[in-house]
């Protein structure tokens, strides 16, 4: 199987009065095509931070990253957004679906960046409504629907693009567990299906078992 | 009380920017607003010190296509024939060159003093204070004179003035009637008055006044023809050339006094038309009265004048003021996002509708109070350049009534608009919605954005237009040269005119001498009856007494004709163009015309040039050639790099003619700028005003767009996320604002079409208005937004999205 993404030594700190902190120490890594992979450990171990980086929304401060072949720590701003926006999607605990668009406009809202003609944008929209069974509450607003149903959005917002890499900061860290239980079932089942390369933060000792392997952080080290 | 003044200054100094840019918006507004009020009430105030300014008239009339000054005769028969008058005055005017007091010659800085005959009704009627003297008798003879403090202290110092006796050199400012003959130079008049120097706002403004009577002495001696069967001034309809002033008594009804004016003047006027054989020639003649107090703003006919500009820079105070105000609203209603979630809590806590309104009110009165204290002192600093920028002496007294009146009208109103909306809309504010409501009223805030921006754009069309005309008309081809030419007074040259002209011609940087009857190449007007090929017509004429080379030196053009070297005097004349046309007159050369009973021989055609301000277009002129007539106005023309050289020469051969008097000259080109120094002032002021209404505005779009950036922050992130570049995210923020601007621009633009166009139609000369020129304002305002908005949008675009939408 292809290698997805590959970083070597990956550091990231910042500093403060009263010295440098780490976020991450020497994180090597090497994630293939179609694993589900989940990050587990305490607050402050530096799991989100590891998912913004490898999601390109965040920087490191030392050591290597390659993604799909490309080494991200030489790109510029505009190449890594390019690589961001065409391969990565986000999913995240509070959903963050945009208050004032409906679930439609919400879901469209990526391939506004891409780009796409509203013809081809309004076909992938409706087919992804229709594959999540949300076709009824396309014009919702996101206060009008349930944790779960916002974060089933949330997931079909992110797949839209047809990423090659979903990112997940404890998705079900603000639903019930029933809802937790079905958005963990659509995971497995994009990921065994359609073949989407997963990476979840969890505290979830449940959830985490869900996927491949596990990567434990400790203080910004990976310890296991 | 103070708890709630703690929490107001406390709120104010959280939302450091937005107080900032509130406090900043209103100092500014503020200090423009009382800066322009305090332009307009001066403008205002003219002639309203006068105690009887109610009952004051000035009689005018017209023959329904010009305005004249009265004849000196309707005063006295109006005054026994209209029993609602209690008093009259005549007013006859005249500039003075100079005085002599023992043998010393005093001249005024600016080289004219004015002065008046007037009737010894004078004080009385106007409330103008004698510091000594009697003002109900202020002249005790003919030979008395009148000066004002300042007149009085040039000329004689610390000396007591009253008694004492002054030569005068005085010169009649109109052609025709010098009413003064020239040996009366030596005669001496003695003071019998010094009055309080004229306030600057009054329309009368004179250094010195005569006694009216003296004129009378003089009545005699004019020639028959002009003088009709009239044996003196007090009966005289000959002359329209005096200004008449009738107070009446409260109340009487002005409307019937003016055709009783008009009676009395037919009816005086027929035995003069008879003497002239002209008796089927009267005149279509209305009379009418204007107010003392309209003088300075009104045109003679009650029709707008210096009052349209009074109305445009209060509609601009007002503006600023509403676009501050505009500003505050925003911003407050804009946070209530913020606010209503204190609001709510407090209601729930059993906080009344009036104890929130009370506590937002005390926000803003803590913001208006510093703006206010920060106004006055910019006032007190900027008010020395202001005044010198718009040529007043206006003065600031922060305790004065009027100061304040302006700062309880300026605080009212925005307390009125500013305070009270956002109170009442943050205290009704339902407490269970007022956690999650955020955009509630961004339609209100929309509309007012607007507005703002129709203000701004049609302040930016206006100056657009008014500076294109300012220049249209100073590039304006006057028909001669105004360039490289040299304006002297030939007083005390007269008669020796020749002599000068060849000594100056010496100089080869001098390159013409002419002289002329006139200054600044500007003619007076008069009412003249023509006859000519068996017709006859009271013509509005311009006339103007220059010498042979006149049109050679200025280069004014003939268009057919010659000028009569040879043969000088009165019996040749030249018409312009105009009166070619106006007279229908057809083969004009060597056609004889009668001007008011004298024969002229018509030897050319002139080419029309400008001889009165551009707001006039031309009229008819008549130019009479002479070789030493009263031509007290050297017109030098030197070449462009010898200006120097011949102003040496010209001062060498002044100090051999008046070894008494300073050296003094202007040039025809700046004298012309001078012409229009109250135009361009007035440009100058509306650069300033429309400039600090265009940053206001942008001050609060600037807060507007923090704000939307603000609330926005999550949802910038997360669509950055989601792969929005900075560019999308700045079209995101600023489109919303292009779209109001549009919407301004559709409104804004017909709005300052209309009231341009209709201020244009002042002028006789003047640009059309250009498509361009709404395109010029339109990118203007653009820019100005996308830079006001996008320099903020590119900040909120470029934040990491990993700060704004971390999780709370």
């Amino acid at each position: 199987m292809n290698t997805i993404l590959k970083t070597k030594h990956l550091t990231k700190w910042v500093d403060n009065s009263s010295g440098r902190v780490f976020l991450l120490r020497d994180i090597n890594l090497e994630i293939k095509q179609g694993e589900f992979i989940s990050v587990m450990g305490p607050s402050g171990s530096g799991k989100s931070t590891l998912l913004n980086v490898l999601g390109m929304l965040d920087t490191f401060n030392e050591g290597e990253y390659e993604f799909i072949g490309q080494p991200v720590h030489t790109l510029k701003e505009r190449q890594r957004s390019e690589l961001h926006k065409h391969n990565i999607g986000f999913i995240f605990q509070a959903y963050h679906l945009i208050d004032e668009l409906t679930v439609a406009e919400n879901i469209e809202a990526p391939l506004l960046y891409h780009g796409m003609k509203q013809k081809e944008r309004q076909a992938a929209v409706a087919d992804i409504l229709d594959r999540f069974n949300i076709v009824g509450k396309k014009d919702l607003f996101p206060a009008q629907l349930s944790g779960g149903q916002q974060q089933l959005v949330g997931i079909a917002r992110a797949l839209i693009v047809k990423p090659k890499l979903l990112l997940a900061d404890e998705p079900t860290g603000n639903l019930n567990s029933k809802q937790g239980e079905e958005i963990m079932e659509l995971f497995n089942k994009l990921n065994e299906e359609d073949g989407v390369t997963i990476i979840q933060v969890t505290h979830s000792e449940k959830n985490a078992n869900r996927g491949d392997r596990i990567i434990e952080l400790l203080d910004g080290r990976i310890v296991k | 009380m103070f708890y709630n003044l703690k929490i107001a200054i406390r709120n104010l100094r959280r939302n450091g920017l937005y107080s900032i840019i509130n406090i900043i918006g209103l100092t500014v507004s503020l200090t423009a607003c009382i800066l322009i009020t305090l332009w307009v009430y001066d403008e205002w105030s003219y002639d309203r010190f006068h105690k009887n300014k109610e009952n004051i008239y000035l009689v005018k009339f017209t023959d329904n296509k010009d305005y004249f000054d009265t004849p000196a005769g309707l005063s006295v028969n109006a005054k026994a024939e209209i029993p609602e008058i209690k008093e009259t005055c005549r007013i006859d005017n005249y500039s003075s060159s100079f005085f002599i007091y023992n043998d010393r010659y005093i001249f005024n800085n600016t080289g004219i003093t004015h002065g008046a005959a007037v009737d010894s009704s004078f004080f009385r009627m106007f409330s103008f204070p004698l510091i000594d003297g009697n003002p109900q008798k202020p002249f005790e003879s003919d030979f008395s004179i009148i000066l004002s403090e300042s007149m009085a202290k040039s000329i004689f110092g610390d000396e007591n003035p009253m008694g004492k006796a002054i030569k005068a050199g005085f010169s009649a400012n109109r052609f025709g009637n010098t009413v003064i003959p020239s040996g009366w130079y030596d005669e001496y008049y003695y003071v019998t008055g010094i009055m309080k120097d004229m306030p600057e706002n009054s329309s009368i403004q004179y250094d010195y006044l005569i006694p009216f009577s003296l004129l009378s002495r003089n009545y005699a001696g004019r020639n028959n023809e002009a003088r009709g069967p009239f044996n003196s001034w007090d009966e005289d309809y000959g002359t329209c050339d005096f200004d008449t002033y009738l107070e009446f008594y409260p109340g009487s009804n002005i409307k019937q006094a003016e055709e009783k004016v008009t009676n009395i003047f037919i009816k005086r006027i027929m035995p003069y038309l008879n003497a002239m054989g002209a008796v089927d020639q009267l005149p279509q003649v209305k009379f009418f009265l204007q107010p003392v107090t309209a003088l300075h703003l009104y045109n003679a006919d009650g029709s707008s004048g210096e009052i349209v500009k009074v109305r445009m820079f209060a509609i601009i105070a007002g503006l600023i003021l509403a676009i501050a105000c505009i500003n505050y609203v925003n911003l407050v209603t804009a946070r209530t996002g913020k606010r209503s979630k204190e609001m709510g809590i407090r209601k729930f806590l059993g906080a009344k509708w009036i104890n929130i309104v009370l506590q937002s009110l005390q926000e803003t009165c803590v913001i208006l109070f510093v703006s206010i204290v920060l106004a006055t002192v910019l006032i007190y600093l900027l008010l020395p350049a202001y005044n010198q920028i718009s040529g007043k002496n206006m003065e600031f007294h922060l305790l004065s009534f009027n100061v304040l009146i302006i700062y309880g009208i300026a605080l009212l109103s925005v307390l009125g608009l500013a305070g009270i909306y956002p109170s009442i809309y943050l205290a009704s504010f339902n407490p269970a919605k007022a956690t999650k409501s955020k955009n509630l009223h961004s339609s209100f805030r929309k509309g007012l954005v607007v507005l703002q921006f129709i203000c701004s754009i049609v302040l930016i069309v206006s100056t657009i237009v008014i500076t294109l005309q300012m220049n249209f008309i100073r590039k304006k081809d006057l028909g001669y040269e105004k360039e490289n030419i040299i304006c002297v007074s030939a007083w005390g040259m007269k008669g020796r005119q020749d002599m000068v002209r060849s000594e100056l011609q010496k100089n080869p940087n001098i390159t013409g001498v002419t002289t002329a009857n006139f200054d600044n190449m500007l003619c007076q007007r008069y009412s003249y009856s023509v006859r000519w090929q068996g017709q006859e017509k009271a013509i509005n004429f311009g006339i103007g007494f220059v010498n042979f080379d006149f049109f050679d030196v200025m280069n004014v053009q003939l268009v057919e004709g010659q000028v009569p070297h040879e043969t000088p005097g009165e019996q040749y004349c030249l018409l312009n163009e105009t009166a070619i046309r106006a007279m229908e007159l057809k083969d004009p050369l060597n056609q004889t015309i009668k001007l008011d009973d004298q024969l002229h021989v018509v030897t050319g055609v002139v080419k029309d040039f400008h001889f009165e301000k551009l707001n006039q277009s031309i009229t008819p002129l008549v130019l009479f050639c002479t070789k030493d007539y009263e031509s007290n106005f050297f017109y030098i023309r030197t070449t462009a790099q010898g200006t120097k050289s011949a102003l040496a020469s010209i001062e060498k051969l002044w100090k051999e003619y008046h070894p008494n008097r300073p050296f003094s000259y202007s040039f025809l080109d700046e004298n012309f700028e001078h012409l229009y120094k109250a135009d361009i002032r007035l440009g100058l002021l509306l650069y300033i005003f429309a400039f600090i209404a265009i940053m206001i505005s942008c001050l609060g779009l600037f807060g507007l767009v923090t704000y939307t950036a603000e609330t926005k922050t999550k949802e910038i992130g997360i669509r950055k996320v989601l792969g929005a570049s900075v560019s999308n995210i700045v079209n995101m923020l600023s489109k919303e604002f292009l779209i109001l601007i549009g919407v301004a621009m559709l409104i804004a633009f017909p709005l300052a079409y209309y009231w341009l166009d209709k201020m244009l139609q002042d002028y006789a000369y003047h640009i059309s208005i250009g498509w361009w020129m709404f395109a010029l304002a339109g990118a203007i305002t653009i820019l100005l937004t996308l830079v006001t908005v996008g320099w903020r949008a590119v900040k909120a675009a470029t934040v990491n999205p990993v700060e704004s939408i971390k999780t709370e």
